[in-house]
Formats: C-alpha cells, structure tokens, sequence
C-alpha cells in the first residue's frame, strides 16, 4: 500500500552507505550537509515508490519530484520500483534504498524493530477538502457500480481482493474492522491477493473480485487522471482517517543529509518549481509528523496479532 | 532550289532519329540502373528484418535471464544484484519494445507485404501471424517478472509464479525463433526472385538495343530512295505553279490601276466637302476638338484656339502625335471645379471620350490669353462607326465641343457668396437678440421682486398711517385741560397752605374747591382710560409691522430654496403681508381653502406671486364702491398633478384681448403701473413648472387669475430647476 497515495510518491535520497559500519554511520551524524553527500559518492541516492506493477500513471509526477531534491541538493537519483512492501522494507533495513514512500504499517514495522531502521523525513498533506488539512487519509470500500452490494454486511460469502499483506489501507484496518465484528472464522467466500491497489481496482472493475479496500489517494488518482475502470466501481464504505504514508529514510543515512531532504520537502511548497510539482500531485505540501501519528495503525496491528487473527479470511 | 530543300529535310529527319535513339537507348539503362537499385534496397530491407528479429529473439532470452537472476538476487536478499539485474532487464525491455515496434511497424509491413498483395501472401501472413502473437506474450513476460519481483514469496523451489515466468519466456522464444526462421525463408526466397529479376533486366536491356538498332536502319536508308523521288516530283508541280502566278498577278495589277484612278476622283470630291466643313466648323461659337482613335487631333477649330490659346503641335499629323494620354494636359493647364486641383493625366474630357466615356464637366483652364483663368463647359463624346446611337460601334476616335462660361461661373460665385454672407448676418442678428430677450428676462425677475418689495412696504405704509393717527390723538389727550388744570390747583392750594382751613371754608374759591378735585380726578381717570386705549391700539400695529417685515425677512432668506411646502400656508401669508391695505381699502375676503398634497417647490416664488396678485385686485376694486369690494381666494387640487391656486375679485376687469397681454413685460393698465409685477409672476410660474394665467368677462365684471403648480414628490426634484429662478 505502500505508496501511490497520491500518485506522489517519491523520491529518496540517500547517502550513505549501507554497508558501512554503525561506527562510521553515526560519525557521519556530525558532519554538515556537503560532508553527508561525500559519503555518496558516485552512487546515487536511492528512492523507493510502491509503485503498481500494472498502473504506472502517476511515475511522471515522482520522477518530477526526485529531479527537483535532485537539482535542490546537488546528487543524483536512483528510482527504484515494482517491489513488494517487504522487500522495500527489508532494502531499507539493509541500507540498499536510501528513502522510500511506504505505507503507514510498513513504517510502523520498521520503526517498531528492537533497532528503529527509518526515521520520519515528512508526510504530504492533501489538497482535497476530505482530509481536512491534515497529513492523513482512508481506506474506501469499492464494489462495481452495478453491484447489488450496498454496505459492508453484504460482503459475506463474496470474494474479497486485498493488495498486500502488509498494506494498511487494503489489509491492516479491514482486518481490524473484522475483528472489531466478530467475523474473524471465514466471512469472505474467497480472498485473492492483488498486488497493488490500481489491480485490485482492475478486478472488482471487470467482476474478478466482488469488493476490495483501497487506498483513497489511489482511488482518486485514478479517478482525477479518468481511468475507466476507476468509473466502473463505486466506494460504499470508508474507513479511516489514519496517518497517511510517510516519506522515509533508512538510519544508515547520515543524520546531515537526513536533515537536508527534511528541509527540502518541507520547503518544496515555497518556490513555484516545487509548487507547481505538488499541484500537479494534489498535494497542498509537505508537513513534518511525528511517530503518533501513526498510533491508530500501531493499535490496529497490534491487535490482530494479539488475537492471533492474522490472516483475513 | 526543291531538290535543296528536300536535302535538308533530309537531314535533320537522319539528326533527329540519331538523336531520338540516343536517348532511347540512354533511357533504358537509366531505366535498368534504377530496377538494380530497387532490387538492391529491397535485398537490404529483408536483411534489416531479419537482423531485427534475430536482435528481438536474443534481447527476449536476455530478458529472462536477467528478470530471473533478479529473482534470484531477490531470494537471496542481494540487493545490489537484485538492483543491477533489474535495471538490465528495464533496459532490455525498453530495447524489445523498440525492436518489436520496427518489426510490427511500417517497416515491417513494407517488407513483409502485410498488405496481403505480394505474390508470397501465404509466407507473409504466416510472418504476420507470428508477429501478432509477440504483442501478448511479451505482455505475460512482463506481467510475470512483475509479479514475481513483488511477491513476498521468495522461495524459487515448487514456486508456480517462476514456472508461469519461465513458460511464458519459453513460448515468446519459441515464436521468435519461427520468425526468425520464416523471415528468413523469405529473405532466401526474395533473394532467388531478386536475381532473376537482375538476369531479366540485363538480358531485356540486350534485345531492347538490336531492336532499337534495326529500327535506325529502317527509318534511315530505306526512306532515302524514297525521298529522291518525291523530290523530282515536286520540282515539276512547282514549275506549273509559278506560271500560273505569273498570270495572275498580271491581271491583279490591271485591276488595281482602275481602283488607283477612282480613288483619286473620289479624294477631290472629299476635299471639296472637308473645305465646306472647315468653314462650318471655324465659324462656331464653341470650341470644337475631334480626335482620333490615337489620340491625334484632326480638327481643332479657331473658337478653340482662341480659347486654349494654343493649339496642339501634332493637330493635323497623326505621325507626330505622341500617342496616349498625356498630351492634354501637358497642353493645357487645367483644373477641377475647386480650381486648385490640376486635371489628371487620362482625365481631359476627350480623352475620357477616346475610352468610350460620354462627359460633361466645367475646367478652369489658365492660357496665355487669360493668365487668370476662365471657366469652359466641356461636353465630350466617343465617336463609334455605324449609325453612332449605340455603344455597340467600333470606337473611331471622340470629339468634344466646349465653350466659354467664364461669365456664369463668376456670378453663381458672386450670389453664393452674398447668400453666405445674408446668412452669417442673420444668424449673428438671431444670436444678439437671444442675448437681448435673456437679458429682459432678468430684469423682468429683478423689477417682479422689487414690485413686490414695493407692496411690501406700502402695506407697513398703511399700518404706519394708523400709528401716527393714534399718536396723533394720544398727543391731543394728553394737553387737554384736565391734564394742564392740575398745576392751577396745585398752585392755589399750595397759596393757602397757612390757612388752609379758612381758605376752604371761607373763601368763594375754596368753597368749590372740593367739588372741583372731584371733577377732575374723574375726568383724569376718564382721559386715562382713553389714553391707554390708543397705547394699547398703538402696540399692535407695531406688532403688525413687526409681522410684516419678519414675513418678508423669511421669505428673502428662503429665495432659491426648494422644500416640501404647504400651500395654505402661503396663502395666509400673501393675506397678512397685504391685510392692512385691504382693511383700509374696505376689501371684504372670503377663502375657500381645499386640503392638498405637500409639495417641493420654491416657497418665495408663489408668495411672490400671491402678493403681487392680491395687490392687483386691491387696486381693481378701487373703483368699486364700499361694502361691495369683495376678494375670493381658493385652493384646490387638479388639474391631475397640480394644484389651483384662484384669486378672484369684482374689479374693474380686463379688456377682451388683453388676456395674454397683461403678462407681457412693461404692459399695465395701470398709470402708476411698471408692468413687471404679472410679467415677473408669470416667469416665476414657468420656472416652477406650472402656468399663470386669466380669465375676464370684459370691463366692469371682475378677473379671475389661476396659478397652477405641480405636485412635486422631493425624489422627483433632480428633474426640476426650481432654484434656478
């Protein structure tokens, strides 16, 4: 789930290296911003997106925004897409990709480990009137438009779509409203798996799957850009709100040029090139948040593995 | 000379078969060299095809290594060479696009005749079909490295995505290799059709040149004995037609020397008339001009020398007649109506008429005979052959008659001048006495106000005569002889003080005494009481006059003020201002007083008028006799948005006829009268938008006058000029 919030994902950044030790990691920490990005080197500042494998629309907007950090710090890009969640997750563990776009549980594994693997650089703030100003979002329920489907009692037996196990719009809160229900002993009919929400979408659209949770920021990308089978399906149920995905950047990053990418998101609103990017993303700017932010989705996880409902049947 | 000719013809017949299969032959191995170069590029394009294929095929098999060993690095949680290999497959997937989209593209079509036409459609739809299915199964390979890299399984053993991956690989390998192989049958194929196309064009280029060669030799040699004889032939047709020639010119030039002398017969008749003409044509009043269709003048009579002052050098020599359009101007310096602009080159009225134009037009032309102008009348026509009463001749040349207007011209101006300058005249006479009736109206509004002043002060005259009249009496009262007795009694007493007693017992004086002071203080008390009678008289006509000047004062400070007014008001204020007149005068007054509605309108103005006529109808009853003098005053509402305002009496009336001249300014029938007052209140009425007027039976039965004013809201006030007056 991972990104495509907005379709805006993007870019990363990052210094360092990762195969270095911790002791050369945290004597970087002291250095200023030009002593972080001669860790680099030659090799560029790696960002992951959670891309979709099938729907790619939004990659233009990314690639804009990681030419402009690009041009604002002075190093080059590396774009990395179409990997699952964990392997990003893992990537960014090992200090192989530098900043990623991930989704809030994501975020909330990493940060939670005995050894916190990211820091929070930022999260965006939408423009639409539905998130209120704030850095958060919802996960929508979807059925197709001509479905006899009304409400989420109506989904039992049906075939139910998720993206990804460690999603939070598609797995995490329908999880978590399940177990609130009671319906933990087999609700659905059939649960497939997906890969991305822009699928999931693509197979409630043609009748593949019943009814599916997305990410609302996909979902109205794909409706603002006029995709078809976005037009073919209907929200009936939301969930939410929650802290939407944050940008984040590996700890083997320098703690000088962690605070230089935090910088120039944070001031990407303020000069016409960046603005123009975020209007382009429907992005109002990017705000700093902190940890509990993410509590709700931290809760929410928590609680199905307590319960031992870990599987969405 | 025939036998020459028939040589050479001869032999521009051999250059041009010479020349003709020259280039023949020149034309078919230009013709052969392009087939080669077709069939060349055509070869080339069948090898570019294949070679594109054959890159497709391998790029794809290297596609799938590199997605699988990024499988594998991904199992392995080798980042790094998850990433490189990744990367590589993104870049192998880019190139397999392109090489597919030259394939399938126009280039490919070209080749592989996917039109379906060539005369191998069969092995170009079996090609066609083999690229049809890269499309999808490219798309499964896609789909599958993507899956793959973004499953959370990493296990490659038992992993059915990484058989679905390797199966779709195998299959989009295995159509690449059939294409491969189809293409290149075809290229094998086309090249054995290439090459016996080559043999054809050599072989056909051969024959197509001893054919040309025998043709030379047939159109050559074998005309040859056929032109020696043709040529013999037309040596003896020849002979026969120049003496038939010879004859016939002959006889043609008998015949022209009769024509010669009936010419020169008919020239001397024409020469004869052409004089009589000339005397015509010189003793016209008019200039006459006839030019030809060259623009050479043929006649040009004296009217017209003398008028022009000159006449064109080239009159009577076509030959030197410069031809066009210009010549007359050049000729004659000659202006437009305005006299200023010169006539333009083409616009001579008969140059006008050489182009078929009929014109009439007045020039003013400058010649040395007149170097300050004189005025022709010009009337011009094209002449045209036939019976010339339509347009449809043959333009033969124009002529133009013109004549002297110089006089005509020169007293219109004159008229016109003298008409302009009657109507500057009377428009500055208009304007003066615009300026003069302005200046009336003003002092027709000054003399209104200082009639009314003058009434104004007249009645604080009347009431000021009682003043004095009670004054008067009140003086007389107090030297009456009850007052001056006093001091004689006072005196007397004062006498007698030593002895008072006696006095007023004894003494014939002091007897009566008693009864005397009695007397007087009674009568004392009497006068007493008489006396303040009078004061107290004397107070209110001072209070009056008060009243009087206070009215007038607040009326003068209103003037030019526009508010909501009471009419009634006004007309008890015009009563008071005018009451002791009317008192004096024995006036009896009665009012018949309607409610109406309040209006926006100029207070002092209709107080002016209210005076000025309640002044009138004193003095037109002053013939009337006491008791009967009677003044009627009514307000009411109408007509519909104004109210009525009546002043009547039983004067002395009006003359019939001077209705309307009564309101003219300096008219009175009055001796002592200006003439201002109803010509001042009459203005005051227009400038409040309403209307003075009278009604009289005649002399003797009294005058009704009606003033009517408009109900006037305060928001319709922008549309009034009340303040203005």
């Amino acid at each position: 789930m991972v990104a495509l919030w907005a379709l805006v994902l993007v870019v990363a950044l990052v210094p360092g290296c990762r195969s270095e030790s911790a002791s050369s990691a945290s004597s970087a920490a002291s250095e200023g911003p030009s002593e972080g990005r001669k860790e680099l080197g030659a090799r560029p500042i790696r960002v992951a997106m959670s891309a979709a494998f099938v729907s790619d629309s939004g990659f233009y907007i990314y690639e804009q925004i990681a030419d402009y950090l690009a041009g604002e710090i002075g190093h080059p890009v590396e774009f990395v897409t179409g990997l699952g969640y964990q392997t990003i997750n893992d990537m960014l563990v090992d200090g192989a990709i530098d900043v990623g776009f991930v989704c809030g549980l994501p975020y909330v594994l990493l940060r939670d480990r005995e050894q916190p693997a990211v820091s929070l650089l930022a999260a965006p703030v939408m423009r639409a009137p539905r998130y209120g100003g704030k850095p958060e979002y919802y996960s929508d329920l979807i059925v197709r438009a001509d479905s006899d489907i009304d409400s989420f009692d109506d989904l039992a037996g049906r075939v139910f779509v998720y993206n990804e196990e460690i999603s939070n719009s598609g797995y995490n809160m329908p999880r978590h409203r399940l177990l609130r229900a009671g319906l933990t002993e087999g609700y659905f009919g059939t649960v497939l798996r997906s890969g991305s929400h822009e699928e999931s979408i693509r197979m409630v659209a043609e009748g593949k799957a019943d009814a599916s949770f997305v990410d609302s920021l996909v979902l109205e990308h794909e409706q603002s850009q006029g995709s078809p089978r976005s037009r073919q399906v209907a929200v009936i149920d939301s969930i939410g709100p929650a802290g939407i995905p944050p940008v984040v950047v590996s700890n083997h990053v320098s703690p000088a040029l962690r605070q230089e990418l935090a910088r120039e998101l944070l001031s990407m609103h303020e000069s016409p090139s960046g603005r123009a990017i975020l209007q382009r993303a429907a992005v109002e700017r990017f705000v700093s948040v902190s940890d509990d932010n993410y509590d709700s989705i931290r809760e929410m996880y928590k609680g199905a593995q307590e319960a031992g409902y870990t599987r969405i049947r | 000379m025939t036998a020459a000719r028939q040589q050479g013809d001869f032999q521009r017949r051999t250059r041009r078969l010479f020349v003709g299969i020259l280039v023949v032959l020149l034309s078919v191995e230009l013709l052969a060299l392009i087939v080669e170069e077709y069939l060349a590029a055509e070869e080339s394009s069948e090898r570019q095809l294949l070679a594109t294929a054959a890159d497709a095929a391998d790029t794809a098999k290297h596609y799938e290594r590199a997605s699988y060993l990024a499988v594998v690095a991904l199992a392995s949680s080798s980042w790094e060479l998850l990433l490189a290999e990744r990367r590589e497959a993104t870049e192998l997937a880019e190139r397999f696009d392109a090489l597919a989209g030259r394939l399938s593209g126009e280039y490919g079509d070209v080749v592989v005749g996917v039109s379906g036409e060539g005369d191998d459609g069969a092995a170009a739809q079996r090609i066609r079909g083999r690229m049809a299915e890269l499309a999808p199964l490219w798309q499964q390979l896609q789909a599958g490295q993507a899956r793959l890299l973004r499953t959370n399984e990493r296990e490659l053993r038992d992993n059915p995505a990484v058989d679905e991956f390797r199966r779709a690989a195998g299959r989009l390998n295995t159509r690449l290799s059939t294409l491969v192989t189809l293409l290149e049958n075809r290229r094998n194929d086309q090249i054995e059709i290439l090459s016996r196309g080559r043999e054809v064009v050599r072989w056909g280029t051969l024959v197509f040149t001893v054919l040309v060669a025998l043709l030379a030799f047939q159109g050559l040699i074998a005309p040859f004995g056929r032109a020696a004889r043709a040529l013999q032939e037309s040596r003896e047709a020849l002979r026969v037609a120049h003496d038939d020639l010879e004859q016939r010119v002959e006889a043609r030039t008998q015949d022209l020397a009769q024509a010669n002398r009936e010419l020169q017969r008919q020239t001397a008749t024409l020469e004869t008339q052409t004089e009589v003409l000339q005397s015509v044509i010189d003793s016209m009043g008019e200039g006459l001009a006839v030019a030809t269709r060259t623009g050479a003048v043929e006649i040009w009579n004296r009217q017209a020398q003398a008028m022009l002052g000159a006449q064109p050098s080239w009159l009577g020599d076509a030959a030197s007649c410069p031809q066009g359009a210009d010549t007359w101007t050049a000729h004659v310096e000659s202006f437009h109506a305005d006299q200023v602009t010169p006539i333009a080159d083409g616009e001579f009225p008969i140059q006008r008429a050489l182009h078929g134009e009929s014109v009439d037009m007045d020039m003013f032309v400058k010649t040395a005979a007149a170097p300050d102008g004189i005025w022709l009348r010009w009337t011009a026509r094209p002449v045209r052959a036939g019976d010339g009463d339509t347009d449809d001749g043959e333009r033969r040349g124009a002529v133009a008659v013109f004549r002297d207007e110089t006089a005509r011209v020169l007293a219109e101006a004159r008229l016109r001048q003298a008409h302009d300058e009657l109507e500057q005249r009377v428009e500055e006479r208009t304007r003066k006495l615009k300026q003069a009736q302005e200046q009336l109206v003003d002092s027709a509004l000054a003399a209104g106000k200082a009639e009314v002043a003058t009434n104004i002060l007249h009645n604080v005259g009347n009431v000021l005569n009682g003043v004095n009249v009670l004054v008067h009496v009140v003086r007389e009262r107090l030297g009456d002889k009850a007052w001056t007795s006093l001091p004689k009694l006072a005196g007397l007493i004062e006498a007698n003080r030593a002895d008072f007693s006696r006095f007023v017992r004894d003494d014939p004086r002091g007897v009566k005494l008693p009864d005397y002071v009695v007397q007087l203080a009674e009568a004392q008390q009497r006068e007493l009481t008489e006396v303040l009678a009078r004061v107290a008289r004397l107070d209110e006509q001072i209070e009056h006059i008060k009243r009087i000047i206070q009215l007038q004062q607040e009326h003068a400070k209103s003037v030019s003020v526009v508010e909501d007014i009471a009419v009634v008001e006004v007309i008890h204020s015009a009563l008071a201002i005018n009451e002791a007149g009317l008192e004096r005068h024995g006036i009896d007054i009665t009012t018949d007083l309607a409610e109406v509605p309040l209006t926006y309108t100029s207070k002092n103005k209709i107080l002016q008028i209210l005076v000025n006529l309640i002044s009138n109808a004193k003095y037109a009853l002053a013939d009337v006799p006491l008791g009967s003098r009677e003044l009627c005053i009514e307000l009411a509402e109408g007509p519909e948005g104004f109210v009525s305002i009546r002043v009547r009496d039983n004067g002395c009336g009006i003359e019939p006829g001077l209705e309307t001249r009564i309101f003219q300014h300096g008219f009175s029938t009055r001796a002592e009268g200006h003439g201002f007052g109803l010509h001042a209140s009459s203005l005051a009425a227009k400038q409040l938008g309403g209307e003075l007027r009278v009604e009289s039976a005649g002399v003797g039965e009294g005058a009704c006058f009606t003033l009517e004013v408009p109900i006037v809201a305060a928001s319709e006030v922008s549309s009034l000029s009340l303040s203005q007056g």
